[in-house]
């Protein structure tokens, strides 16, 4: 992939993290029309991205023609069979989209990839509930799949089953105890569900959360509203009261420490300054 | 890019300078054997153009080899956004605005005006904004 | 020197030793490639993928047990454990061990393993001993166990030295060839992988219950147990937060 960033000043990689389809067209487009012979075997999975992105674009006479390729080269790949299946579902032609899938289901039916569109076309119709009861089936066969476990969690909280949303959450801060991502989300939903017992669990992982990564600011904010808010619950003992004032005030100077270093240069820093400290208050405020 | 090249000539020069002192210890060796003093050793000089091409060949395929990690597991998660963290390749949906903002150019020809600009659609998606 | 040395001629080196080694290698590399061409794609059944799933995610909460709540962990430890119908108690799978008789497949499999590596071993080994023979190799000194006599000289014929090169160049293949290389994109995109299917051990219903052992042992030591102090001993590293290449969904 070294001539794809050699050629354009974008990291690839980058882009289709980000989904940022538009971009992947535009370059991919210029890359296979006139860099595909010196691209060797990397072509196939430029081709197989500009595709999905072409889709997002519907451009489908870009995609149509990538999975003419695709088709030429690999006549009987389930992969390819799978992204024909995906331009049906970006006509919307749901009914034979689900045929292909099943196709590939009967012949491979540890093809993960397929099964995991139908869930996808579920949830493309609309039908939620029954994407979840599908999922649910999917992750007790394929229980090692994050992505999985991941989507799931957010059709529960789509759902608002924040209970089940955590279930999820949990699974994958098992499987990586380093990302701070996951303690962020997982502490966002424990807040969300409310009750003393979850906003200490919610206040412990936003600190975690801050521990993997200093600079996550969200679990910073996370942090002080969480411990404001248990100390100013009027059920708890005096020495947690205390404790979680403590926990607040930290959070609330490093908040102020974060906007000086940010405003470091400019004019207006002591009104910005005097601006987050009234954030801060308004925020316990409205807590209480 | 310079410092890759720099780094791969330094361990060519190594590799070769090590291939160099292999030979002529050997030829050193039957040199011995034809004069029959089997019990010298070798010359320093072998000896340091051995020691000094291992260390230059080790240092230098250190700087080739490819970038270093961070040692703390989190640091590479930490220039990670929640929109890359959310996404999943795998349950894309296709039936999402994109259809109307990259709607093909034709399908609007009031529009035609712009075509002589670099990217009409990155252009046109902003007018939809206005 | 107290007896008599053997004398080896340079010629040895240039017209045996080396083509020894010479053709050793090449034999590996293609054998590599026919192996490759070989190879027949494993098909897994789905009990099969989501049993070593369900392995690794037991593993994982051992090990990992420790990020997640008290509550949360022993509701898994439950699920998987508890006395009446834990999912390792209830789960029977029925073994069938594998015999070549039944299995036409395996015939094969095992017939490829031999064509790609014993045989070649017998050929060339065969070859080298009867091209070369009679040349003694080289010499080398080690400590000698059991013949003093030989005043810690070893000397070596052409078949010793192929077989040092068979065992000795392995790394070298490693090296050159790359771990897994030769399944190159296109082979990739040919199948797609079915998930994270670990090697499965022969007897599932064994690995379940080691796997029921391991976690029975498991206690929770929550790792968040004093994260805020731990967090709030120092001040925080907001070191690049506002560069400008630092994306901004970090917020």
């Amino acid at each position: 992939m070294a001539s794809v960033s050699e050629l354009y000043d974008v990291g690839w990689e980058d882009m289709r993290d980000n989904r940022n389809s538009e971009q992947i067209v535009d370059v991919g487009e210029e890359l296979i029309s006139e860099h595909a012979s010196k691209l060797g075997d990397d072509v196939w999975i430029i081709y197989e991205q500009v595709m999905i992105a072409a889709l997002d674009c519907s451009r489908d006479d870009l995609a149509l023609n990538c999975l003419q390729e695709l088709k030429k080269q690999f006549p009987d790949s389930h992969r390819v069979k799978r992204l024909t299946g995906m331009r049906l579902e970006a006509l919307e032609r749901y009914d034979e989209a689900n045929k292909h899938y099943d196709a590939i289901l009967q012949e491979d039916p540890t093809n993960t990839a397929a099964r995991k569109r139908k869930i996808s076309i579920l949830k493309a119709q609309g039908k939620s509930t029954e994407a979840i009861r599908e999922l649910n089936e999917y992750l007790e066969q394929f229980v090692g799949d994050q992505e999985a476990w991941h989507e799931l969690s957010e059709l529960y909280i789509n759902e608002h089953d924040y209970g089940k949303a955590a279930f999820c959450l949990e699974e994958l801060m098992m499987t990586n105890p380093h990302n701070h991502l996951y303690c962020e989300q997982y502490a966002e939903v424990k807040y969300t569900q409310g009750g003393l017992e979850n906003l200490e669990l919610s206040r412990k992982y936003f600190a975690q959360a801050l521990r993997l990564n200093n600079r996550n600011m969200r679990a910073l904010f996370g942090l002080y509203m969480s411990a404001s808010h248990i100390a100013a619950s009027p059920k708890v003992s005096a020495k947690v009261k205390k404790d979680n004032m403590k926990y607040a005030a930290w959070a609330a100077a490093q908040i102020n420490r974060a906007y000086k270093l940010a405003g470091r240069g400019a004019k207006e820093n002591k009104c910005s300054v005097k601006a987050v400290e009234e954030m801060l208050e308004s925020m316990q405020i409205t807590m209480s | 890019k310079m410092a890759s090249s720099f780094w791969k000539g330094v361990v060519g020069v190594g590799l070769f300078a090590l291939a160099h002192a292999a030979f002529s210890a050997a030829q050193h060796r039957s040199y011995m054997r034809l004069t029959e003093k089997e019990n010298e050793t070798l010359p320093i000089d072998i000896v340091l153009q051995t020691l000094l091409a291992f260390v230059m060949t080790c240092y230098g395929i250190v700087h080739i080899a490819g970038e270093f990690k961070d040692m703390d597991a989190s640091s590479e998660l930490k220039n990670k956004t929640f929109d890359t963290f959310t996404n999943h390749p795998s349950f894309y949906l296709f039936n999402h605005r994109g259809r109307v903002l990259f709607k093909s150019p034709e399908v609007i020809p009031s529009e035609r005006n712009q075509q002589a600009l670099p990217n009409p659609i990155r252009l046109r998606k902003l007018e939809h904004l206005h | 020197m107290a007896e008599p040395e053997l004398l080896l001629d340079s010629n040895i080196r240039l017209w045996v030793v080396l083509p020894i080694v010479f053709i050793t290698f090449l034999v590996g590399v293609i054998r590599h490639y026919v192996s490759i061409l070989l190879q027949s794609d494993k098909k897994l059944t789905l009990e099969q993928v989501s049993d070593s799933q369900v392995l690794i995610r037991s593993r994982i909460l051992r090990e990992n047990g420790k990020y997640i709540p008290k509550q949360s962990f022993l509701m898994r430890k439950f699920y998987f454990n508890n006395q009446e119908d834990g999912f390792f108690k209830k789960t029977k799978r029925k073994v069938v061990p594998p015999s070549p008789m039944t299995d036409p497949s395996m015939l094969t499999d095992m017939m490829k393993g031999n064509v790609t590596n014993v045989l070649p071993m017998i050929l060339i080994g065969g070859w080298i001993n009867w091209t070369f023979s009679g040349f003694v190799t080289s010499r080398y000194l080690g400590v000698s166990l059991c013949s003093p006599w030989m005043d810690g000289h070893y000397y070596l014929n052409q078949s010793s030295w192929y077989f040092l090169n068979v065992f000795g160049l392995r790394s070298m293949y490693s090296l050159i060839l790359g771990q897994d290389n030769g399944a190159d994109q296109s082979r990739i995109m040919q199948e797609q992988m079915s998930g994270a299917a670990m090697a499965m051990p022969a007897d599932t219903n064994k690995a379940f219950k080691a796997e029921w052992e391991a976690l029975e042992l498991t206690d929770h030591q929550w790792a968040l147990e004093s994260v805020e102090d731990d967090l709030m001993s120092r001040e925080l590293d907001f070191d690049g937060m506002f560069s400008k290449e630092l994306p901004t969904g970090i917020f």
